[in-house]
């Protein structure tokens, strides 16, 4: 055979990520929340250090982002509670929505990491691996 | 469910229920279809297509020799009649087993990845599953994967392989233009189907399929329809055009159908409907498009 690039020398690359323990921005608040489940979350912006003095007087940086969630988004964001790992809420939703569990995996963390992008939640991974 | 089968390429074998495939390739001529539970890779199917027997015993000499600076306690095996090598890679113990099926022609390479140690009985078992799947005497070559039992005629080619979470969809091109066989699988179809099959079948049909119409639903609640094909461009073929979508009781996912084939080639459709060049297999898992080419 000849040599190929092996695939199991990536084994185990998303494992400690599958031990994370996600938890909200406790500066994230709530803002709206609709009948139907969906949620509009605030979360308090920096101000960019550029803008100072005058400028920051002529510039008005919004205080707070607002971020809409819809049901499933925020099924997944309640589910961020600082217990569960990111493995078990990959298996709540896969089981929710009859996903394998790496279709679940796929969306689950695609999601997870925007809403880490726009601040809503905060990571905790084991250094101990 | 013990196990479930995956047939790729001219390839058969038999894996666990949560080994679900993160990378495949498309090229019939040399390939790998990787498979993953849910912690690290665990199995690997490589194929290279071969005119002739290889000389396996030189062949094992070669491997074994560029082996060696990367694995340790390097030792020969045989498994069920495939020989092999096993050797330790940091925490993991590997595998390799080579078989060259005469059917196909086709050189065959299977890789297990073992934590801890070596399952030789989890070998042995999936090795005796390993097998070539040629064309049937239908002149229609298997597919098995991402929940979807598919039969294609044999001189079709996989032209494109997209895998999402909730959403795979494979296209089989013909030598010819315009025959294109295509099959789709969806999940979560509560969050997005709004509408009735029949309704979602017509929409998917677009602009290009002209006369339009219904036939009569086979059993488990298949909607079908057939039409012209008629592609936007002077030099572009014209077809026929059939279709066939249903949701699968046990998972609930839908799945969709689609035949477009020359008005003079019409060896399987539409006697027997696009739904029967596919099935659904909701016990095998599907996969995340990471990876996937």
């Amino acid at each position: 055979m000849t040599k190929r690039p092996d695939t199991a020398s990536s084994a185990g690359t998303w494992g400690a990520m599958l031990q994370a323990v996600l938890m909200p921005n406790r500066a994230a608040r709530v803002v709206r929340e609709e009948p139907d489940g969906s949620l509009t979350i605030a979360v308090p912006t920096r101000k960019p250090s550029f803008i100072r003095g005058l400028l920051s007087w002529m510039v008005r940086v919004p205080k707070e982002r607002l971020t809409v969630l819809d049901p499933m988004g925020a099924g997944i964001w309640k589910s961020c509670d600082g217990r569960r790992s990111v493995e078990e809420i990959v298996e709540k939703f896969g089981a929710f929505h009859h996903l394998s569990f790496h279709e679940s995996r796929v969306s689950v963390t695609g999601y997870v990491t925007s809403l880490l992008r726009r601040g809503l939640l905060a990571v905790a991974v084991d250094a101990s691996g | 469910m013990d196990r479930v089968e995956w047939v790729w390429n001219r390839i058969g074998v038999e894996l666990p229920p949560d080994w679900e495939c993160l990378q495949f390739a498309r090229d019939p001529e040399a390939g790998r279809c990787a498979f993953a539970d849910r912690r690290r890779f665990r199995f690997e199917l490589n194929w290279r297509n071969s005119p002739g027997e290889p000389d396996f015993k030189r062949m094992m000499q070669d491997y074994e020799g560029s082996l060696a600076k990367e694995w340790e306690d390097i030792r020969r095996i045989k498994c069920r009649g495939w020989p092999g090598l096993t050797g330790t890679r940091g925490e993991e113990v590997v595998s390799r087993f080579g078989a060259y099926f005469h059917e196909t022609n086709l050189l065959v390479e299977v890789v297990f990845v073992h934590e801890g140690e070596r399952d030789a009985r989890l070998e042995a078992k999936i090795l005796a599953t390993v097998r070539a799947v040629p064309p049937e005497a239908t002149g229609l070559q298997r597919w098995r994967a991402f929940g979807m039992d598919m039969r294609v005629p044999r001189e079709f080619t996989l032209g494109e392989c997209v895998v999402e979470p909730a959403r795979v969809g494979m296209r089989f091109d013909g030598p010819r233009k315009p025959d294109r066989w295509i099959f789709r699988r969806y999940g979560m179809v509560d969050s997005w189907l709004k509408t009735s099959v029949r309704d979602w079948l017509a929409a998917q049909a677009g602009e290009l399929v002209r006369n339009v119409r219904f036939k009569p639903g086979g059993a488990g609640g298949v909607e079908r329809l057939e039409g012209d094909w008629r592609p936007k461009g002077l030099l572009l073929r014209k077809g026929a055009y059939a279709a066939a979508a249903w949701r699968d009781p046990r998972d609930g996912r839908l799945y969709h159908a689609i035949c477009i084939t020359s008005r003079k080639n019409r060896r399987f459709h539409p006697e027997h409907g696009a739904d029967f060049a596919m099935k659904s297999c909701p016990a095998f898992l599907v996969v995340p498009g990471r990876g996937s080419s």
